[in-house]
């Protein structure tokens, strides 16, 4: 599939930077029809943050509004371009109006994700104090879809080695990555050595303070990527979205200070397997593990190549419909399609909520969230006779007998249901309905290899207009049909699936209303409430006013509900806040 | 600022290291390249069919607005407002060793099965937090797992773009799958059991699909999306199922059908998670773009939408309560508590040290669970 013209994609970003501004955008005209505007490729999975991050950092940065930059002066030496983190914090708090707790968390966030950074140390927080502070390069923000390589940490550390200078000393940690990265680069470690030295020489060349200015950017830079052991690692992806990061290509080389730019080429083109990475901590071994999966393509190890072969080939997104590339044929089959849901009526959105509305308050009561369950929420009482009710199809509440009447699926779904349905149908003759119902549901459970067989017993005992043993029915229109699949070369789950609709359909208008109006229900119900005892409480405030029925039978379901709305309140219940709910009566 | 000049050698992010060879595409061309003849017509044909394709388009645009007389918080303002919901952590599921990516309950019961980067399966019994089995994958990177509605089976998917199947009961045991569904060419996203033996799955090559589980046969294919597919959710009786993709829309489809019924638009980035409201006849959408939209089948658009600003990670899952009036969603650390109707916020989870990435509540609506990227699974209520 070709990639979306260069153009194209620079109109998505441009949407995706308008849109992003931290409030969620009225739809954009393009997202109303069909069409969707066309897919940003190359792009990090967290990029509406970065964009979001990155407009704060350009208001700091504001030479006239934002935060105050200064070239300090400590012992001998100047420190350029810094400001320190009580500026930071104050601004923030004046410019956002917040607190300050709140400050000083988005900061360390900023920080965490490389936008700024302490000029000393490893640490990328931000404390309200007289710590000096730096911002990062625009080059090297994460919003590029950085993915150093190891090869590049090794250079890097390699680099750091040769400058003599004692505070650019590897800490611990460092030194055992770089020692890690020399047993793992042995084999190349000329190459890595060259590179480093190149760039060590054009380091000293360098302005002093423009020098220190490079070295602790890219000190932050390697802080993000490969974190202290025991900071947060913001470079850690959704493995969701990570195949995103890889599907157009390469990643981004670094042209650190040298001329010319890019490391070697044979070392570009070398995917070195990075498995077992560096660091034993686990964030870096989480980049490292990332690392793994993405560049490890011909190794095949493990359980075939995750994600990144597959990634490229599994097509970068086309923009919706309009696509010169599309056949004739496509374009007539999505024609037929809108056809077809234009000849469906639009259902009014008032309807709508009104039926939303309604099935929530119907199923309300029903809704252990916002009703208490009864007898009790096994979690909170720890007493699991909510779940031996409901396998009971000989004992059962009002409740649940009330919720028959809401529709026949409700029927059919409780087991409980089924069978006083079934007893009912029995008495009326029509009980093979519900039968054949139940056997095709069976037919969608077997095994394919049992599917044949089970048809044919289906069709013999319901269907055969000669022979069958209970015969159910249907028009004939639908028999001819159903006729043809079972005797044709492939019956198969569906075969029956226009009779069922036929014989749900006559169920739901027939048999069942009859059934919810029947003596055998009505007594059922009765029998229940007389069964309760007469005092029912409400549960207080204003949450549900439900009765919370007991029974003289249920001596166990009593002292439940005593343990539960006795001593602990169940969290659901939070109305009774004010504790006017009356205590279960003793 | 006083920031490095010299490191101006960079592209500008967004556009492709790698330009493509013929930016038209060779696609595009093809037709036209065979017989220079035959292209007139067939250019013509194609540019027809658009025009009447947008026409339509636009009219069942029009369509849609005119039917649209109102959002649902507008009707449900003669509710009542909900006093806010309180729960609280039941039990919290300790096992897992690294970041958990999906969570699945088994319909019906208090079983659930939990996967993490770690590379295990853990199949849980909630109720007294027992592990009841433990399941080591070939392949660390899962996203997606589903239990059998029996509980004999239990499936996963994630990064080797494979569904495997592990036995649970009887002479199957769970060291290695007894069967493994490869036909995908991207990850496994989602997966949802019909039955025992036929499963959704959704993957990140554009599409899904319909296994029969016990011969390893793919039943139906469904492709029509033109990005990942992140998610799927079944109705109740399993005769349709809606997906999300990273291609901003959802789609409705008939079990039966390889061609979506219907599309829903509305998204400005990626769906990652969508559920279907407990009647059925709507379902609801999680997307990067922080806000979740309820879509309603038969009217064919969003009827309300729940938007979180300032989230990091933009919204993971979504879930509902057993009447559909609350839905849980995984925002950042938390997970919110929306009333539906009214499109207010109504409580919050709190407890995570790390990302919410997933969340189920079980079938008799007792309880919701979290699962997240602390390596930690809570149950609230």
């Amino acid at each position: 599939m070709p990639l979306p013209p260069v153009a194209e994609i620079n109109n998505g970003s441009s949407k995706r930077i308008s849109s992003d501004n931290g409030t969620t955008p009225t739809t954009g005209t393009a997202s109303m029809l069909d069409t969707t505007p066309p897919l940003q490729e190359n792009v990090h999975p967290n990029h509406a943050l970065f964009k979001k991050m990155e407009l704060l950092v350009e208001r700091m940065q504001d030479e006239k509004e934002g935060v105050p930059i200064k070239n300090a002066k400590s012992f001998m030496s100047k420190v350029p371009s810094v400001f320190t983190g009580a500026d930071l914090v104050q601004w923030l708090m004046k410019t956002y109006d917040v607190d300050e707790s709140e400050a000083v968390s988005l900061a360390s966030l900023t920080a965490a994700h490389g936008y700024f950074f302490p000029i000393d140390g490893h640490n990328l927080t931000v404390t309200n104090d007289g710590t000096f502070y730096r911002f990062q390069t625009p080059y090297f923000w994460p919003s590029n879809c950085w993915e150093p390589e190891n090869t590049d940490y090794a250079v890097y550390l390699c680099k750091r080695t040769m400058l003599n200078k004692t505070r650019l000393e590897l800490a611990d940690y460092e030194a055992e990555s770089l020692s890690k990265l020399q047993k793992m680069f042995s084999r190349n470690w000329e190459f890595i050595f060259m590179q480093a030295e190149a760039q060590a020489k054009v380091d000293r060349k360098r302005d002093k303070m423009e020098r220190k200015i490079l070295d602790s950017q890219e000190r932050a830079f390697w802080d993000v990527h490969r974190p202290m052991p025991g900071s947060v690692n913001t470079t850690e992806i959704d493995i969701r979205k990570s195949c995103k990061l890889h599907k157009p290509l390469k990643t981004r080389k670094a042209n650190y200070n040298v001329p010319g730019g890019r490391l070697s080429p044979s070392l570009l083109n070398k995917k070195n397997s990075l498995v077992n990475g560096q660091a034993s901590s686990p964030h870096t071994t989480t980049t490292a593990t990332a690392d793994d999966s993405n560049n490890n393509q011909d190794t095949g190890s493990g359980g075939g190549a995750p994600g990144k072969k597959t990634s490229v080939s599994g097509s970068p997104p086309m923009s919706g419909v309009d696509l010169a590339a599309s056949s004739s044929e496509d374009l007539h089959q999505m024609r037929d399609l809108l056809k077809h849901r234009l000849n469906k009526s639009h259902v009014k959105m008032s309807k709508v909520a009104d039926f939303l509305i309604q099935s929530c308050e119907q199923y309300k009561e029903y809704d252990p969230m916002l009703t208490p369950a009864e007898p009790s929420n096994p979690w909170i009482s720890e007493e699991t006779t909510f779940w031996d009710l409901e396998k009971n199809t000989k004992d059962y509440s009002t409740r649940r007998v009330k919720r028959w009447a809401f529709s026949i699926d409700e029927v059919l779904r409780d087991p409980a249901g089924k069978e006083q349905f079934a007893k009912f149908l029995a008495k009326e003759y029509s009980i093979e309905n519900l039968n054949f119902y139940n056997q095709v549901h069976e037919l969608k459970k077997v095994s394919e290899k049992e599917v044949v067989e089970k048809v044919k017993a289906i069709w013999a005992e319901f269907l055969d207009p000669n022979s069958a043993l209970s015969p159910v029915n249907i028009d004939s229109k639908c028999m001819d049909k159903t006729r043809k699949e079972t005797q044709g070369p492939n019956p198969g789950r569906h075969t029956f699936d226009d009779a069922r609709d036929h014989i749900y359909k006559l169920m739901r208008s027939d048999s069942y209303p009859r059934f919810i109006k029947s003596e055998q229900y009505r007594e059922l119900i009765a029998a229940k409430r007389k069964a309760n005892s007469s005092s029912a409480s409400t549960s207080g405030g204003g949450m549900t006013g439900n009765l919370i029925t007991r029974s003289s039978k249920w001596q166990v379901a009593r002292k439940h509900m005593e343990v539960t709305y006795g001593g602990k309140r169940s969290a659901a219940a939070a109305a009774s806040d004010a504790g006017t709910s009356s205590r279960p009566g003793n | 600022m006083a920031d490095a000049a010299p490191m101006e050698n960079h592209h500008p992010p967004g556009t492709p290291i790698v330009t493509p060879a013929t930016p038209a595409g060779p696609e595009a061309t093809h037709e036209n390249e065979n017989n220079n003849a035959a292209v007139d017509p067939e250019n013509e044909q194609v540019q027809e069919l658009e025009s009447e394709l947008s026409k339509l388009k636009d009219k069942l645009q029009s369509e849609r607005e005119a039917v649209c007389d109102g959002m649902l918080n507008d009707t449900a303002t003669s509710l009542d407002n909900l006093t806010r919901v309180r729960l609280k952590t039941r039990r919290t599921l300790n096992g897992h060793a690294a970041a958990i990516y999906t969570m699945c309950w088994r319909p019906e019961s208090h079983e659930m099965v939990s996967g993490s980067q770690d590379g295990k399966l853990l199949i849980w019994d909630t109720h007294t937090n027992n592990k009841i089995n433990i399941i080591t994958l070939k392949c660390p990177w899962v996203m997606s797992s589903g239990f059998a509605p029996s509980g004999n089976f239990v499936a996963s998917g994630g990064h080797d773009n494979a569904v495997s199947i592990y036995g649970l009961k009887g002479e199957m045991l769970p060291e290695k799958p007894i069967a493994q569904l490869t036909d995908h060419n991207g990850f496994i996203s989602s997966i949802r059991y019909i039955d025992d033996t036929q499963l959704l799955c959704s993957s990140g090559d554009n599409s899904s699909a319909l296994w029969d589980s016990n011969c390893g046969t793919k039943l139906t294919s469904y492709e029509g999306h033109t990005a990942e597919v992140m998610g799927l959710a079944g109705s109740s009786d399993n005769t349709v199922f809606v997906s999300g993709s990273c291609d901003r829309t959802a789609k409705l489809w008939d079990v039966r059908d390889k061609v979506a019924k219907q599309t829903f638009t509305g998204h400005d980035l990626d769906i990652n998670s969508i559920a279907f409201f407990p009647s059925d006849r709507a379902f609801v959408t999680g997307s990067d773009d922080n806000s979740c939209k309820l879509y309603d089948i038969r009217s064919d658009q969003a009827v309300a939408t729940y938007t979180q600003l300032n989230l990091n990670y933009g919204i993971g899952a979504v879930s509902f309560s057993k009447s559909g009036r609350l839905l849980f969603v995984a925002c950042d650390l938390d997970v919110l508590i929306w009333d539906t109707l009214k499109s207010l916020k109504v409580g919050i989870l709190s407890g995570h040290e790390a990302r919410v990435s997933c969340l189920g509540v079980n079938s008799d609506g007792n309880a919701v669970c979290s699962g997240s990227w602390d390596a930690k699974l809570k149950i609230w209520n």
